[in-house]
């Protein structure tokens, strides 16, 4: 039953899903291509020097990458369940009450995260191909809170379009404005550190958002 | 008697519009059961209701025994459920739709919905969004009928399908469920389509049940007189004798439970001086249209 549900999630998905992954293989090479101009068009001591002294963020370009692929991908999931309600064909399948959306949500969840990671992995590859560590390390530090984005972005989008009234969904989107917009902020190196745990908790609360959604859309609020 | 489906004083509002208030029905198992109503009057609401998919704001609903508002896995597994217009996920293709559903339902059996496919002029590949209403109508119910369910809840399964295709719907439901002795429960805007279809069947109005009754019962007792009276301007009320009045100039229509003989002398009470007084026999359609006015 898990693989029928990850078929389907996949079937809605798939092209989004490929779109993205071209969109951060871009974006990514797109970075490296630049360093590597960088290096050869100004001796690479002023360019670690802009990076290390000057602090300045040579993968800011990526900010807004992994909440569009969060919303993008839970758009391509969930529209197509809200338009003629067909998320009654989901919620009629022989399985618990929120169980179905769980997996499915759990699904859409693992897709971004994953391919956020294997973005998060390639900058780290690109970062260490040209700096020490420690200017990866307050990379993947900086970079963090707009990856949580992604992640906060996916199920926050999923809650508002399952949402089955309007008035609260654009409650639910004010709200995640504000929650997104403190984790893409700013583009200062590290400067989220000492909250990211925080940042974290909250993200994984945004999880429960779609359960609650589904279970009102299944009790027939309007 | 064991039921498939019983509705307990059901009472629904939307927002402060009353839909139904008090609704009582049950359904036999083995049998067919057509829920009719116009427009708006809460067929599709009553669905929603027996789905799990609205709460009542009174009542319940029972599926098998089970409440409506939790049902569990194993009774959802026991119901097939069509939604309204066909329903399905369109960016499936057919081949892919079987592969999704069989890994849900332990009975599933894929003959009866490639049976039905054969039929239709479509390819294994073909995506049900670039389907016709028709078609999609014939996938939607193959895959119901491949499910095996030992409830069928069709809601208005004849929106948007022509007349052949509404045939191949009906015949297809008919022959399966007699041979296999499922439970429908039906409603649908075409009428005429389920007479010799439906057992039982209860007939709602807005905010009110007109009638339930078994539909042979229904189609025996419900009479229609036509009559003339002298001068226009009948003024008949409905109550229990009369239950629906048409007049077009001299012209009286009225709808009655009441044998020709106990309606004669109930006008005659009433001071009508009619004439030529005669009962006109009614399909199920005329019958539905008399019982609930054409307003």
């Amino acid at each position: 039953m898990l693989k029928a549900i990850a078929f389907k999630e996949w079937l809605k998905m798939r092209w989004t899903f490929l779109a993205m992954v071209v969109v951060c293989i871009g974006m990514t090479v797109n970075i490296a291509l630049d360093l590597s101009h960088l290096m050869t068009m100004e001796r690479p001591i002023n360019v670690w020097s802009y990076v290390i002294l000057m602090q300045y963020p040579f993968y800011s370009s990526l900010r807004y990458i992994p909440l569009l692929v969060g919303c993008a991908i839970a758009v391509a999931q969930f529209v197509p369940e809200v338009i003629q309600s067909r998320l009654k064909l989901s919620l009629h399948l022989p399985l618990g009450e929120n169980q179905v959306l769980l997996w499915m949500v759990g699904y859409g969840g693992c897709v971004v995260a994953g391919l956020l990671l294997l973005e998060m992995l390639a900058m780290m590859v690109v970062a260490l191909a040209y700096f020490p560590k420690e200017v990866m390390q307050s990379m993947v530090l900086t970079m963090a809170p707009w990856f949580l984005a992604g992640l906060g972005g996916y199920f926050l989008t999923a809650t508002i379009v399952v949402e089955p009234r309007w008035v609260r969904r654009v409650f639910l989107i004010l709200l995640a404005y504000g929650f997104l917009d403190a984790l893409v902020l700013r583009v200062a190196i590290t400067a989220y550190t000492p909250s990211l745990l925080w940042f974290v908790l909250l993200t994984v609360l945004t999880t429960i958002g779609v359960v609650l959604s589904g279970h009102r859309f299944r009790k027939g609020v309007r | 008697m064991e039921y498939a489906v019983e509705c307990k004083n059901l009472t629904h509002y939307y927002g402060k519009r009353l839909v139904f208030e008090n609704m009582n029905f049950a359904v036999r198992r083995g049998s067919i059961f057509g829920l009719l109503g116009k427009n708006g009057t809460g067929k599709t609401t009553t669905i929603n209701i027996l789905n799990g998919f609205l709460t009542p704001a009174g009542g319940q609903c029972l599926v098998f025994g089970e409440d409506s508002r939790s049902l569990s896995p194993a009774t959802k597994a026991r119901m097939g459920f069509l939604i309204e217009g066909h329903v399905q996920y369109g960016f499936m293709t057919i081949k892919q739709i079987e592969r999704f559903y069989a890994a849900f339902f332990p009975r599933w059996n894929r003959e009866p919905y490639y049976e039905l496919m054969s039929k239709l002029q479509v390819t294994e590949s073909q995506k049900i969004a670039t389907m016709s209403c028709g078609q999609r109508s014939q996938v939607a119910l193959g895959l119901i009928l491949a499910q095996d369910p030992d409830l069928m809840v069709l809601d208005d399964y004849s929106m948007g399908l022509d007349a052949g295709y509404r045939r191949l719907f009906i015949d297809y439901l008919t022959e399966y469920a007699r041979a296999e002795g499922k439970t429908i429960f039906i409603t649908s805007h075409i009428i005429q389509d389920l007479e010799g279809l439906i057992d039982d069947c209860v007939i709602i109005d807005y905010k009110s049940v007109l009638v339930t009754m078994p539909i042979s019962q229904f189609q025996k007792e419900f009479r229609r007189y036509a009559f003339s009276v002298a001068t226009p301007g009948l003024k008949l009320e409905k109550d229990d004798v009369i239950r629906n009045v048409e007049l077009i100039k001299n012209h009286a229509t009225v709808y009655s439970f009441k044998s020709q003989q106990e309606v004669e002398h109930y006008l005659t009470g009433k001071g009508v001086a009619y004439q030529h007084l005669q009962e006109s026999p009614m399909s199920l359609e005329d019958a539905f249209i008399g019982i609930t006015g054409k307003y």
